[in-house]
């Protein structure tokens, strides 16, 4: 064979292969059909507040039901480990397995407990106790500066003293928070930062008094200003969209909900009859009254004697950043944040 | 001649920079998802008073699937008394009339509508029909071989608690991804398109889109813009220009997933992308003028939705700057800058411009956990040839369209339902 011929054929060859190299992996891929299978999705899902404690209460009820518990016995199940139970004696400063109590019990100050506890009565948690999470059969009251490293869930009220963690909490009655307290994500009737609830607000009796004025425009209104205030005591019978930041004077009442594309300030005394949606930052003053969401991709602020949702009806303070909640506020029910909130 | 000449080069750098536009699309959008601030969308909001909501399931000769969704639609969570589905019965000559039948007897909110008479078959016709019995402020859209999730209502209609939101677009997996070397490459490219391209657009206030299906938007609005145009195929694409030009937004719900099934065969696939293409580029005559000249928009806006609609006519953009090239090649004119640093940008754009797409597919499914199957990527440029035939083909049913009075016939993609999927 002529040399040229010989050339061009090789080169052909490696040509071939050349092009062959990456369809290597392809071929194996198609023939092993691994990682072929659908992405997951969990086709039963529906949001639930309190399904943490929902699941670990099944797990929990599937692992220990046979069984009747006394004070000091010491169980244990294949996949929940071993479990302790306990009446108001305490004989150890740290307890790395699971903990049910029985009666109603003040843990002292300064224990750490590493695994679940799971109060059958009222539990009172004292001061310092850190706690991987606690499911309470009745009312739940934690001691001052305690840590919750996953969550709490109790059928009675929750009560959370001053500049103690909870991450996680739900409730089906209230939740009380004190100064200080941290927070992700929380789920009470309501969650309260105050003792008493002296400052509820009806929203059929500030609809009775101000709908009358005008009806509801269906129409939204869209602002194109930077910067856009809504006067003292103006009142508004619209949904708004701003695409700046917005600022509500004091005692401002819109009927509808508001959109912001920057950031918006509501001062005291205003109502809002919807939900207030902000790509910035949201400052709520004092005395307000907002019927319906809060939602922020920045950070949220809530001033004292000011509520969120009605008793009526589940609604949501959500944030992206952090949220701050002053003394004296009380959301109708849902608080959540990716960044931590505070009670200052 | 020279004037020839000189069209033909003005046009392949036109060419050019229009490659480079999407090629730096392609890169912002994947850096974005890799590196960028994630924006939030509102599934997190936790609000028992839900719009009423009618969901709209548009079904001609579906009966391989149509049990398949209806018994998941009557799995929802959301509120019965806030719900109502009208399954939509387009000309079907199969069992479809019947399977539908039986769930409305069975459920008082399933309320069918059938098509039976002389009206025009296709989606955007069914949908127009269906709007003077929707109860619901919110309508919800599944095609028929979709299998919605319990949650997935709520998820789709709590975007509105926002009023800037005209319509709200879920994620689509592909259930049948297993099947062959095809499914599995769809399910790659839509991973590329929902988990990187839809979500970074979000993410970067852009335009992302409605699709058509696993959505929902507001009644009120689409009967202000005077519902579906029956001779547009693209009715979702034509919607979202609709909402952003008159002001309204789409939110992108990367959490509301929702398995669809896809061809199973070449021939399928091309019938379907041929379509798409044709509806995207009825979309790009009509709104091409009205999105550069809208209020609405900002700069960024606009070239994102430019970007957008040009996307079904580059192959035919591609091919005429092939022929260019030979042209210009073979009248020896091709040297339109001298150098090497010429030299190195074209060798620069055919690296990483054409990288551009793959890694976004790559990073998409990186962040899905699909890592072995990345292996098939090296075959999208194969397929990206196919695509080029059957898009092109696309762009010239559109140009014929411009001219044509009748309404485009709409081609059903075929259904195979081999197996319903487990809960995960």
């Amino acid at each position: 064979m002529h040399s040229d011929t010989l050339l061009l054929l090789v080169y052909l060859f490696l040509f071939l292969l050349m092009i062959l190299i990456p369809l290597l992996p392809v071929i194996r891929a198609v023939r092993e059909k691994s990682d072929f299978d659908p992405l997951p999705v969990n086709m039963t899902y529906s949001k639930d507040p309190r399904a943490i404690a929902k699941y670990f209460g099944q797990y929990f009820v599937d692992a220990f039901t046979e069984n009747t518990f006394k004070i000091g016995d010491r169980l244990e199940d294949e996949k929940l480990g071993k479990l302790e139970v306990l009446g108001d004696t305490f004989s150890k400063i740290k307890y790395q397995d699971m903990v049910y109590i029985i009666g109603e019990v003040e843990i002292p100050r300064a224990l750490k407990f590493e695994r679940e506890v799971i109060a059958r009565d009222a539990l009172v948690v004292g001061d310092h106790c850190s706690v991987r999470a606690i499911k309470a059969e009745k009312k739940l009251t934690l001691g001052k500066e305690c840590c919750i490293v996953r969550w709490i869930d109790a059928e009675g009220s929750i009560s959370v003293g001053q500049n103690t963690h909870v991450n996680i909490a739900s409730s089906a009655s209230l939740i009380h928070l004190s100064r200080g307290v941290e927070f992700n994500r929380l789920f009470g009737h309501p969650v309260l930062t105050s003792h008493s609830f002296s400052f509820q607000k009806n929203r059929q009796h500030m609809i009775d008094e101000h709908l009358d004025d005008a009806a509801i425009d269906e129409n939204l209104l869209y602002i194109q200003d930077e910067k856009y205030v809504i006067e003292k005591k103006d009142k508004l019978f619209r949904s708004i969209v701003i695409q700046g930041d917005l600022l509500l004077e004091e005692e401002v009442k819109v009927f509808g909900s508001i959109k912001i594309n920057g950031d918006v300030v509501l001062q005291d005394n205003c109502f809002i009859d919807g939900n207030i949606i902000a790509e910035g930052n949201i400052t709520i003053g004092e005395h307000c009254f907002i019927t319906g969401n809060l939602f922020s991709r920045r950070g949220i602020t809530i001033g004292s004697y000011t509520q969120i949702g009605t008793s009526e009806n589940t609604k949501s303070v959500v944030a992206q950043k952090e949220i701050s909640l002053c003394e004296h506020v009380a959301i109708f029910n849902y608080i959540l944040t990716d960044s931590g909130g505070k009670v200052v | 001649m020279e004037v020839v000449i000189y069209v033909l080069k003005v046009y392949l750098l036109v060419f050019i920079a229009i490659v480079l536009l999407y090629m730096l699309r392609h890169f912002i959008f994947t850096f974005n998802r890799l590196f960028g601030r994630q924006k939030l969308y509102y599934q997190d909001i936790l609000d028992d008073e839900v719009p009423f909501v009618t969901v709209l399931v548009p079904m001609h000769n579906e009966a391989l699937v149509a049990n398949q969704i209806m018994d998941r639609l009557m799995e929802s969570d959301y509120p019965l008394d806030r719900l109502e589905i009208i399954p939509i019965n387009d000309h079907s000559e199969d069992e479809t009339k019947e399977i539908i039948d039986t769930y409305a007897l069975k459920y008082a909110h399933v309320k069918p509508l059938h098509r039976l008479g002389d009206e025009h078959r296709g989606k955007a016709n069914s949908l127009n029909d269906a709007m003077p019995l929707a109860k619901g402020e919110v309508i919800v859209v599944f095609d028929a071989d979709y299998q919605p999730p319990n949650g997935i209502i709520r998820e789709l209609a709590v975007g509105f608690k926002d009023p800037e939101v005209g319509a709200v677009m879920g994620r689509v997996l592909v259930e049948n991804c297993g099947t062959n070397m095809l499914t599995m490459m769809l399910e790659l490219e839509r991973s590329g398109g929902y988990q990187v391209d839809q979500q970074a657009r979000y993410n970067l206030n852009l335009i992302p889109q409605y699709g058509g299906t696993v959505g929902a938007y507001r009644k009120n609005l689409l009967i202000d813009m005077g519902g579906f145009d029956p001779n547009v195929l693209a009715e979702d694409t034509e919607l979202t220009y609709k909402m952003y030009l008159n002001g309204w937004q789409v939110a992108y719900a990367n959490r509301a997933e929702c398995y669809e099934e896809m061809p199973e065969n070449w021939m399928a696939r091309a019938k379907q992308i041929r379509r798409w293409a044709r509806g995207h580029n009825q979309v790009m005559f009509r709104y091409l003028v009205p999105l550069l000249s809208s209020k609405y928009l900002n700069f960024r806006k606009k070239v994102d939705g430019l970007l957008l609609i040009f996307i079904y006519m580059m192959p035919t953009m591609l091919f005429f700057g092939i022929l260019s090239s030979l042209i210009l090649f073979l009248s020896g004119n091709l040297e339109i800058f001298a150098g090497i640093v010429f030299l190195l940008f074209i060798v620069s754009l055919g690296a990483f411009g054409n990288f551009a797409p793959f890694f976004q597919i790559g990073v998409a499914n990186f962040i899905d956990g699909r890592i072995k199957s990345l292996r098939l990527i090296p075959l999208f440029a194969f397929n990206f040839v196919f695509y080029m035939l059957y898009v092109s083909l696309g762009f010239w049913d559109a140009l014929i369209d411009i001219f044509r009075k009748s309404e485009p016939l709409w081609s059903k993609t075929e259904r195979h339902a081999k197996k319903g999927v487990k809960d995960a």
